[in-house]
């Protein structure tokens, strides 16, 4: 199997943060036979956790590691933070983290998700029928992350419309893999489950507001109706605004124009527009949302340079294909296609990263592709378009672009 | 399901998304989805031999019949085996 983003040179970028305070941390330091006392107060603190056993599923206390009771597999096995204060906490640019030392193996579903699992899909990161997010063994979307390894991984919450950030560090480097679209801060929880050698915790924690990826642009095209898409409005999130208002630069054979808080495409068909703006950076998360559509291409647009040069991931309702385009010197080369059960009807929001030379998509459904190039890696402006096929009915309601390279030193 | 790396040549012309664009023949001769393994750069694609290599999922019954398509040459391939849970 390919393994993207090793020995490919990647980069990294240093964010100290000094004087992390902890809102909860436990380092499972005192062994205990399972099953383990709980609510149980954390080593070294502060808080405690309350610790789900059912169905014979029981933890233990060895060698410092939170462990699973492998006699008893197959079942939930979750850790929490006792109450909501720690979801109330939650607010952007905190961390909850997690650090497993042994890795997981292909049949272990875990991570952090919200209230609690009731499904999974066979995905890198998937998304049950409750707001859950898991991590596993394998799967497309995490590609760089080797299963029998240790890796950490953190959920940072964002504010709305994107919701969260997760982010994988496995071998010193930390990918921001992921961002999801969770209305609210539940209240998270760690959990792990499986079929065999289930993965252990070596560490949960908490930690007070510290960081987030820095936000280079974004526009949620909530402005008066116009046939031109003026300049980006910062205005993305709700909390913080991102970039200064910035000229879109505009290339193709058709027309958008702003309706009702959206950008909709002119030409009923087979036509398109370009659509890029400055974000002073070529390793970026870019994120967007869909109206409800029921035909057409949603377009991002990466690394552009000028019409005859760029990078377009184009997601196609029509098969629910996502198609990878990279076009140099005005020729188009389709270098990936991956079927990712697109749905524009359910207005999902999709996410891009560029980091290198490595690309890595995702949906809010958990489908996503990976692929790597060096072509066009330097160029700073991202965008989107439209590409209709019938009905003028796609439209993008948001679009918001982040720094993507990034470590947290936790 | 079986997961391959499949050599196939480009072709230009319309793709599976209607449009125009150099592409594995392999999609147009097979109902496959091809990634691109190779990730060279577009400048870099010799253009004699005419080929490079794809990796595509697909089920049993579309991999014989790659097999048994004398245009293309299945280097390696492999059952998919999925998770239990």
């Amino acid at each position: 199997m390919r393994d993207l983003g090793m020995g490919l040179g990647l980069s990294s970028r240093e964010y100290p943060v000094g004087g992390i305070a902890y809102l909860l941390r436990d380092q499972f330091t005192t062994p205990e036979a399972a099953p383990i006392a709980s609510p149980r107060t954390c080593e070294p603190g502060p808080g405690t956790l309350a610790l789900t056993q059912i169905d014979g599923a029981q933890w233990s206390i060895v060698d410092g590691n939170l462990t699973d009771d492998t006699s008893a597999v197959g079942w939930f096995k979750q850790v929490w933070a006792t109450d909501d204060t720690y979801a109330v906490n939650a607010s952007p640019g905190c961390i909850w983290g997690m650090k497993v030392p042994n890795g997981f193996d292909t049949y272990v579903y875990a991570g952090m998700c919200a209230n609690k699992i009731t499904g999974w899909a066979p995905d890198g990161i998937s998304r049950g029928t409750a707001d859950a997010l898991n991590i596993i063994g394998t799967g497309s979307i995490l590609t760089p992350y080797v299963a029998s390894e240790p890796f950490e991984f953190y959920m940072i919450p964002r504010p709305d419309p994107f919701g969260h950030y997760f982010l994988l560090k496995q071998s010193g480097v930390t990918k921001l893999v992921y961002a999801r679209d969770y209305a609210n801060y539940g209240l998270y929880h760690w959990t792990c489950t499986g079929y065999s050698n289930i993965g252990d915790f070596s560490e949960v924690f908490i930690t007070e507001d510290t960081w987030y990826p820095t936000p280079l642009q974004s526009d949620t095209f909530d402005r008066a109706d116009s046939s031109d898409l003026g300049s980006t409005d910062g205005a993305g999130w709700e909390n913080a605004a991102s970039g200064t208002a910035t000229a879109w630069i505009q290339s193709g054979l058709t027309d958008t124009e702003i309706v009702s808080n959206g950008v909709e495409q002119v030409e009923a068909s087979d036509a398109y527009r370009h659509h890029a703006v400055e974000c002073g950076e070529a390793d970026i998360f870019i994120s967007m949302k869909w109206t409800p559509a029921a035909s057409g291409y949603g377009i991002f647009i990466a690394r552009y340079t000028d019409s005859d040069n760029m990078w377009q991931l184009q997601v196609y309702n029509g098969n629910g294909i996502a198609y990878l385009y990279e076009c140099t010197g005005g020729i188009w080369y389709q270098r990936n296609a991956v079927d990712v059960d697109a749905d524009l009807t359910a207005s999902p929001h999709g996410s891009w990263q560029l980091d290198g030379d490595d690309m890595l998509f995702g949906l809010t459904n958990g489908k996503g592709m990976t692929y790597s190039s060096s072509a066009h890696n330097t160029s700073t402006k991202h965008g989107f378009a439209l590409y209709t096929t019938g009905d003028r009915v796609l439209k993008w309601a948001c679009f918001a672009v982040d720094q993507s390279e990034s470590i947290i030193n936790v | 399901m079986y997961r391959a790396h499949v050599v196939t040549s480009w072709i230009s012309g319309p793709d599976a998304t209607g449009k125009t664009s150099w592409h594995p023949k392999l999609a147009n001769d097979h109902d496959v989805l091809c990634e691109d393994v190779t990730q060279q750069l577009a400048a870099n694609i010799p253009p004699a031999p005419n080929e490079y290599t794809v990796e595509i999922v697909c089920s049993e019954e579309i991999l014989d019949e790659i097999e048994a398509d004398s245009a293309y040459f299945v280097s390696w391939s492999e059952e998919i085996i999925e998770s239990p849970v």
